[in-house]
């Protein structure tokens, strides 16, 4: 397994195109956290520290497409008949990948809640406003934010397992978070708290404050954050889960 | 010595049956083609010896074990897959490096494998900029990584050249197992001791090439008769194969010139081994055409597929 693990370390330090993903997560953070301080203004009230933090969370988009890039990727450049023939045990395969994208989706979200953190303690110091270091929501926040980009990094990994065509699988995920669980929202109501993005918005909140945020429930209640959290893992297991059994039966082409 | 046995192999996709109930063996110390028409179930075959797919029945094995059991898969067998691909923003060094770790071998291997296929100047140069030569050799070089008693090559005669055949047959003769597959028998008639043919996703012909009819010369004149008796008379087999032209077993084609001149026969023409090899290779093949044992889907696939 260790092996395992290293190889999938190698494979992401000799290409460079998820660095460059990843790269663009930090920058939509501090563009989040400027933007919300130019438009709402008011840095005092209670929220607003970690209504700017809660942009850190939306990076999981990244994490997630980063993590279809695991499996699909390697199919789409047909490396994956080379990293089976190396490994049989594609169990192994797809569980260290599961391993070491999660464990850098949380390091991602680790990034970006530095700069997230270094953006808005300018932006407060620059306004004038005290930035509160101990503000305890901001912190669950940020905490929310690194489990969900984690999360959303292992569900990549399970959906590029199971759909294994590069641009399906990207496609299917941008177009489930921007459209389905929108429209879904609307058609079901309550039920729509339960989607994944959804699920990852209640556990590491929505942009400019509690309540409203963009793009999946409107001001419809999401769940509490604890539950948000139990049912991100629930979705985070089955995608692993299906990813795991899928890839040790079907033929690879 | 590790070989490669095949029994009662077959796959199926829905309704389609890429291979029905093949059965071969391709012993160490000796090259095998595994030869057959586009589409006839040999990368089927292949790939599933190799684990990337999964039989409907019977078993393909390497040294009596799946590939799925063996304890270091590339330690034992090497494989060039036509399917097989590289990330074109790594490098080829990278690329086998990822391999050697993930197969524990040693880093050292990486640089003896690159020197071996020539590609030590290009090692540090991305995929993407490789010519198509250079990304067959790449992919020789992945197999050849764990030095492996096994080598199994997919239609590799569209990238490797004469000197690269010569090397299987070199490898060989360290005791080597090597399965060479090809739609083509001339591309590796020169190269192979061992044939197997497969039409159909069915056996045709397993065993030595000679018995395949090749070491044979085809003959055309118009005195076939006088031709026959003659030859006949030096000890040689003769098959009269048509209206004015026959086969020879047992006599080079030079021979068969001389003996012909000095019996004042006329030739019209005199064909090398390979052309009543090639005739050999066709005629079991061709049965395959037969519209009763295929379906219109199978024709697709026959014309779609490579292999």
């Amino acid at each position: 397994m260790n092996t395992l693990i290293r190889t999938e370390i190698l494979k992401l330090g000799t290409v460079r195109g998820p660095w460059l993903l990843l790269a663009a997560a930090p920058l939509l953070v501090l563009a989040g956290v400027s933007g919300l301080v130019l438009s709402s203004g008011d840095l005092n009230k209670p929220t607003a520290q970690s209504g700017a933090l809660a942009h850190v969370g939306l990076t999981s988009l990244f994490t997630l497409v980063f993590g279809i890039l695991a499996v699909a990727g390697e199919h789409r450049h047909k490396t994956i008949m080379d990293t089976y023939l190396s490994t049989p045990a594609r169990r192994q395969v797809i569980t260290a990948k599961l391993a070491v994208y999660t464990v850098l989706g949380a390091l991602s979200g680790v990034v970006c809640s530095a700069v997230g953190l270094a953006a808005a303690a300018s932006w407060w110091a620059d306004k004038g406003a005290p930035f509160g270091w101990s503000n305890s929501a901001m912190w669950t926040t940020i905490g929310g934010s690194i489990a969900w980009n984690a999360a959303f990094a292992a569900i990549g990994v399970g959906l590029g397992a199971l759909v294994r065509n590069l641009v399906g699988a990207i496609a299917l995920a941008l177009a489930w978070v921007a459209l389905i669980e929108g429209i879904v929202g609307q058609l079901v109501g309550n039920l729509a708290r339960w989607l994944p993005f959804n699920a990852g918005q209640a556990l590491g909140g929505s942009p400019g404050g509690s309540g409203g945020g963009p793009p999946g429930l409107g001001s419809a209640t999401l769940l509490p954050r604890w539950a948000g959290g139990v049912v991100l893992i629930v979705y985070t297991i089955a995608f692993a889960l299906a990813a795991v059994t899928t890839s040790m039966r079907r033929d690879v082409a | 010595m590790t070989g490669v046995s095949v029994g009662g192999l077959s796959k199926r996709y829905g309704a389609v049956t890429a291979v029905a109930g093949l059965t071969f063996d391709a012993p160490p110390g000796e090259v095998t083609g595994f030869l057959g028409p586009n589409g006839a179930g040999k990368t089927t075959t292949l790939r599933m010896l190799l684990g990337l797919a999964q039989p409907t029945a019977g078993e393909a094995l390497i040294g009596g074990r799946h590939y799925a059991s063996l304890a270091n898969p590339r330690a034992e067998v090497g494989a060039v897959l036509e399917a097989t691909g590289f990330h074109p923003g790594r490098s080829g060094r990278n690329h086998l490096r990822i391999l050697a770790l993930a197969s524990r071998l040693p880093e050292g291997r990486v640089g003896q494998v690159l020197e071996r296929t020539g590609l030590t100047a290009a090692a540090d140069r991305r995929v993407g900029r490789y010519s198509l030569g250079m990304r067959q050799r790449l992919a020789l070089a992945a197999a050849l990584l764990g030095d492996p008693a096994v080598l199994i090559l997919d239609e590799p005669a569209n990238g490797l050249d004469p000197a690269g055949m010569a090397t299987l047959r070199e490898l060989a003769g360290e005791g080597r197992t090597i399965l060479v597959s090809s739609h083509v028998l001339s591309e590796v008639a020169q190269t192979v001791d061992r044939v197997i043919i497969i039409s159909d996703g069915t056996l045709r012909f397993a065993g030595p090439l000679a018995d395949l009819g090749g070491a044979g010369v085809a003959v055309r004149s118009q005195r076939i008769a006088d031709l026959s008796t003659m030859l006949t008379a030096y000890g040689f087999q003769v098959r009269i194969t048509g209206e004015s032209s026959l086969e020879v077993q047992g006599a080079s084609a030079s021979e068969i010139g001389r003996l012909a001149a000095e019996a004042g026969i006329a030739l019209s023409s005199l064909g090398a081994g390979s052309t009543a090899l090639e005739a050999a290779f066709l005629r079991l093949t061709e049965q395959s055409a037969q519209p009763a044992s295929v379906t219109p889907d199978h024709r697709r696939h026959r014309i779609g597929a490579g292999g």
